[in-house]
């Protein structure tokens, strides 16, 4: 099963990018990069796709639930939200969302 | 010709620097932002030259539309605020009176607009073109790194006077430093010193009440605020008279902003070094000074930060 890691654009207690199945119908359009709707324990939040990984050893885990833009974040933004991540010790999702329009 | 791997300064007036950059867009790479500090500004611009808008009054379908056109590379300009410094594959972005730009945003991460164009400029070869009245720090250094001068600034002179000398006459412009202030000079235009830069009639002479005050604050970037006030005066009055009691202050000799950028070097202010400006949710607050090539998140675990601590890294002031 293929994994995506997600970088949900809101303040998190970690650091650490999250996890989410892909369903079947999105796959294709899915990329790196992609602006996604994704649920966060009660919540519905928008994501940015990171990475994508094979397997997982957690058992439940939620699907995405559907692509806001396919291509959305493209590598400079990555390099430029990295910056300011790095710049103004902030988180990476707080990055992508002060750059991504509202 | 402004080219991706190019940075200009655009010395002079609002009109003097609005002409520049519509004759620079003409053949600049595009996209091409021009970034102004207030949506009134950006709209004002692109009104006259008739190109896109982008700032937060704009409805999000807009901001998405232009943002698309940005990631596909389309050969549009665009007026915005300072979020129009993030956009993707700009070739050229130009910053109107970058001094200017505070932290306005209450979200991490409080970005500088002049920060992030620098980086880009460095590391995503954006070509950048930076406008001001007056030549500050900031301005300086990318001149003495390379960057070309276009324009020139007013030719009005700025004279300290002895306070006992005023005699304001009502053609007077008088910019006053404090609010109590108000009413002193009914004969004359009173203006508050946050109203320098809105200026746009012509006086004979302006006078700036209240400098000892003023240069008395203790902010680190308090006297390149002053001479950037006073460089303003200049494009409004034939004349700018400041009555002071340090008639010999550094601010009215030439040599002022090489003397401000060695005491920036000389202390490890910015931007030779960064400032960390620490609020506890107790409400103490207090600053880290730490030189720029050290990583921000080491600086802050040395600290051991109570959680909900709110830190702001090099804030326009520090009190």
């Amino acid at each position: 099963m293929v994994i995506a890691e997600v970088v949900p654009l809101v303040h998190l207690d970690t650091d650490r990018n999250l996890l989410y199945a892909i369903p079947p119908e999105i796959l294709p359009d899915l990329q790196v990069g992609s602006l996604v709707r994704v649920p966060l324990r009660a919540r519905r939040v928008q994501g940015v796709v990171v990475n994508f990984k094979r397997g997982t050893r957690i058992k439940t885990i939620k699907p995405i639930e559907r692509i806001e833009m396919a291509a959305c974040v493209d590598s400079g933004t990555f390099r430029l939200a990295q910056f300011l991540r790095v710049y103004y010790h902030a988180q990476l999702g707080e990055c992508l969302n002060a750059i991504l329009p509202s | 010709m402004l080219k991706r791997d190019t940075t200009f300064v655009v010395l002079g007036s609002q009109a003097d620097r609005s002409t520049v950059y519509q004759k620079m867009l003409r053949e600049a790479a595009r996209p091409a932002c021009v970034i102004f500090e207030t949506i009134a500004a950006a709209d004002s611009f692109a009104a006259e030259i008739g190109c896109r808008v982008y700032t937060s009054k704009e409805r999000p379908v807009a901001r998405q539309a232009i943002w698309r056109a940005c990631l596909n590379r389309e050969s549009i300009v665009i007026s915005a605020t300072r979020q129009g410094v993030l956009l993707p594959n700009l070739g050229v972005l130009i910053i109107d009176e970058p001094d200017r730009f505070g932290l306005r945003n209450d979200q991490q991460p409080r970005y500088h607009t002049a920060a992030v164009a620098r980086w880009r400029s460095k590391h995503q070869q954006v070509g950048s073109m930076v406008g001001t009245a007056a030549l500050s720090v900031y301005t300086t250094l990318l001149l003495n790194g390379g960057a070309s001068l276009v324009g020139r600034g007013p030719i009005s002179v700025v004279r300290p006077i002895d306070p006992r000398n005023i005699d304001v006459t009502p053609d007077d412009l008088v910019v006053l430093a404090n609010r109590t202030l108000y009413g002193s000079y009914p004969q004359a235009s009173e203006k508050p010193v946050s109203q320098i830069e809105q200026l746009t009639e012509h006086w004979k002479r302006a006078w700036l009440i209240g400098f000892d005050e003023l240069a008395g604050i203790p902010e680190y970037n308090q006297q390149e605020i002053i001479y950037m006030k006073l460089q303003r005066l200049r494009y409004v009055a034939d004349e700018v008279l400041v009555p002071t009691k340090s008639p010999e202050h550094i601010i009215f000799k030439p040599i002022f902003i090489d003397h401000e950028i060695r005491q920036r070097k000389q202390f490890g202010f910015p931007p030779f070094g960064r400032i960390a400006k620490i609020t506890e949710p107790a409400g103490a607050t207090y600053v880290k000074q730490f030189p720029g090539s050290a990583n921000p998140a080491r600086v802050l675990d040395q600290l051991n930060l109570p959680k909900g601590a709110r830190v702001e890294f090099d804030p326009m002031h520090i009190l």
